[in-house]
């Protein structure tokens, strides 16, 4: 007789309590569905009911007008006359109204004598799309039980709005300030990361994941570099990490991921088996040694940190080791070995891509009232994105991007088009935002990216805005190297606020130079957190 | 004689209801250690007892409803999974799954490992397994359900036992490949 262990006896014993799935009236319910109905005898009536839906849910397909949104004629009144105004240091082109000053206008009404004071059209129709589209997603906005949360979105009042109003700036995002590392995490608003000058390994600081969630949610702190460099060799990567929690689950770990083309992954290892607790004392160093294979185009490696504390990592070193240094890779319980696996969610990621730019004017909408070949950054509660039939610009249809203002949560609306057709070509891409109750700052974000360098400064640009601003056309530029695999671009929005766009294009224009790789990308940089 | 001829509507869902009541949470437990997540879980329940109220006319005795109702649900899930390769055909829903299956926060980290564990052994060892495991059938009533004999069925249930030891103890699989490629793709978003 086996005898199993307590972690499994324990998970056993979990199984046979696990809540049942569906009560008793559910179930009642379920199989009531075929019952006669109306001279329609038991699953008869149910297949007609099921064809009358694909017949309706066809329908809407075949001729997406009818599912766009209802939008009035015009809405010229509401327009106000355009500038332009060229941006020294960046390529952007910000292009704001004259006036900024949205008086009551600004203030996004759902009432139907408000739409009529902005000049709307059939504001009983748009009126009610818009009372369809919030009673749709008004459990998931109704945030008021959440610990933490401000509350049930509520924009701020017209005072409020003239205090808040700024000057559009145009930043580097805060995400790419720590030189060749970026923060990636399930739930970013739960954890920040930066450079603690008073805590060191060696050297002057180390770089920090710091995270309040007890529940699991993790973050890393990652550098992409080439892997070009390292193909058929073992390479060992090293790190001192340190953690700080007061939580027992906690951990941190070193990891490094060697992925392949079209995102495929040829290995992965975050030390889940040997990773840093808080009960572990001071510094310690860790450690994982890997071959590299053929086939692989980027390794991706540092800090990786689950639940809540704070873990720090500094002193990290990337080596070509001999044969003889014994493996630390273990590979999940799935050992790939040197075979590239294409996984189901690298598909899906694919699977989002577009050829070609398209939908630009969100004419085309999913039943959920949100745009085809558009997707959001994170699934998020806090978030949500619908095509707004009140906001217009110069007549065309656009699309918000709305948060309630989960701490610093924040969240991207964007299309990703792969870059094949558009290898040496130069793109610029224009678009018309506004926004309103922004408290943190929202952008217009255009990205390229390529395997050698997967976070780049170069390789983004955008448009920052803040408080309320009316429609601006935004213009940004980027050239598409040979290494591009893709480029994205759309809004991006953190903590509370609204942000519409309208009406992009797309223009490409042969490139008659080289674009260069910069060559640091393609060996680690700045491993100690010194820059 | 089929339960079918003294059938009307209301008496075969009163009936149907009757029987199935004592086992709903024995089913439920079932679907869950199959699927690995709570979503697949409730399709393939909602599965199973439509099929089976569907056919439950042809049912011969009443003794035989519990592995009428298991065997359902068995073959419903092998069905689906012939269709569900893992390197199978891209389905959008099950992407979408990928991140929330294995961070689910109500589920202990053993359960998630057990579960993904389950799903690397061989079918009919892995349901003979959890029937007796987890949903509390008797080896008599396993053998009604995957129709073989009872030293067939003892010798499933001892070679998963093995089995489930040697790889939730050798292989320490700590962090599953899901929750990993969660991460992955979360980076790649953005």
């Amino acid at each position: 007789m086996i005898q199993y262990n307590t972690s499994l006896s324990k998970a056993f014993e979990e199984a046979r309590n696990r809540p049942a799935l569906m009560s008793l009236v559910e179930v009642e319910d379920l199989i009531s569905i075929g019952k006669p109905s109306g001279g329609t005898r038991g699953w008869k009536g149910l297949f007609l009911a099921a064809a009358a839906w694909m017949i309706l849910i066809s329908g809407m397909y075949l001729y997406p007008k009818y599912i766009k949104h209802t939008r009035p004629k015009s809405d010229k009144n509401f327009m106000l006359p355009q500038t332009e105004k060229k941006s020294s240091n960046t390529q952007a082109i910000v292009k704001p109204t004259t006036e900024n000053t949205l008086n009551e206008e600004e203030n996004i009404s759902q009432e139907p004598n408000k739409l009529e004071k902005l000049g709307l059209q059939n504001p009983a129709i748009a009126h009610q799309n818009i009372a369809n589209t919030r009673a749709n997603t008004k459990d998931i906005f109704d945030l008021s039980n959440v610990d933490g949360v401000y509350g049930p979105m509520q924009l701020p009042s017209l005072k409020e709005e003239v205090a808040l109003k700024t000057e559009v700036p145009v930043l580097a995002h805060a995400r790419y300030t720590m030189k060749g590392w970026k923060l990636s995490s399930t739930e970013s608003g739960d954890f920040t990361v930066g450079i603690d000058k008073n805590m060191a390994h060696s050297g002057q600081a180390s770089a920090y994941i710091k995270s309040g969630k007890t529940n699991f949610k993790s973050a890393w702190l990652t550098q992409q570099i080439s892997a070009e460099s390292y193909i058929g060799k073992r390479i060992r990567l090293t790190a001192w990490i340190k953690c700080k929690d007061p939580d027992k689950k906690a951990w941190a770990g070193l990891f490094m991921n060697l992925r392949g083309d079209e995102f495929k992954y040829a290995g992965f290892n975050n030390m889940y088996d040997k990773n840093i607790h808080p009960s572990s004392a001071g510094w310690i160093k860790c450690e994982l040694v890997a071959d590299v294979p053929e086939k692989t185009r980027e390794i991706a490696f540092g800090l990786y940190k689950v639940y809540a504390g704070e873990a720090w990592i500094d002193d990290i070193n990337l080596e070509v080791v001999g044969k003889e240094t014994p493996l630390y890779f273990p590979l999940t319980t799935e050992a790939v070995d040197t075979s590239l696996v294409m996984t189901d969610a690298f598909q899906k990621a694919l699977s989002m891509m577009v050829n070609q730019p398209s939908n630009l004017n969100f004419e085309l909408l999913n039943q959920k009232n949100e745009p085809l070949h558009w997707y959001i950054g994170q699934e998020s509660q806090h978030f949500r994105i619908y095509g707004d039939p009140t906001i217009q610009q110069n007549g065309k249809p656009s699309i918000c991007l709305q948060s309630n203002g989960y701490k610093n949560d924040w969240n991207t609306l964007l299309q990703v088009c792969k870059a094949g057709n558009y290898l040496n070509k130069h793109i610029k891409i224009s678009a018309w935002v506004r926004t309103a109750g922004v408290i943190d700052h929202a952008s217009f974000i255009f990205r390229v990216d390529d395997f050698t360098a997967g976070m780049r400064p170069e390789n983004v640009k955008e448009v920052n805005f803040k408080g309320n601003t009316n429609w601006q056309k935004v213009e940004l530029s980027l050239d598409i190297p040979e290494t591009a695999t893709s480029f994205r671009y759309g809004v991006l929005l953190s903590d509370k606020g609204q942000i519409w766009m309208s009406n992009l294009n797309v223009e490409i224009e042969p490139l008659n130079h080289n674009v260069m790789v910069p060559d640091y990308f393609k060996t680690p940089i700045n491993l100690g957190f010194e820059e | 004689m089929a339960l079918k001829a003294v059938h009307t509507d209301l008496e075969k869902q009163t009936e149907f209801m009757e029987l199935y009541t004592p086992l709903n949470a024995r089913l439920s437990r079932f679907c869950e250690a199959l699927t690995k997540n709570r979503e697949d879980a409730r399709d393939l329940m909602s599965d199973t007892i439509l099929t089976a109220f569907e056919h439950f006319d042809q049912l011969k005795s009443k003794e035989a409803f519990l592995s009428y109702l298991f065997g359902t649900a068995s073959n419903i899930f092998k069905n689906k999974n012939r269709q569900k390769k893992w390197w199978g055909v891209f389905e959008q829903k099950k992407a979408e799954e990928v991140s929330g299956s294995y961070s689910d926060a109500e589920m202990s980290t053993d359960l998630s490992l057990l579960y993904h564990t389950l799903s690397k052994m061989p079918e009919e060892q892995k349901m003979a397994l959890l029937l007796f495991e987890v949903s509390g059938l008797s080896i008599k009533e396993i053998c009604e359900v995957q129709k073989v004999g009872e030293s067939a069925v003892k010798s499933r249930i001892s070679r998963a036992r093995q089995e489930l030891v040697k790889l939730m103890g050798e292989k320490k699989p700590k962090l599953s490949t899901l929750r990993m490629v969660s991460m992955v793709l979360n980076s790649f978003l953005f």
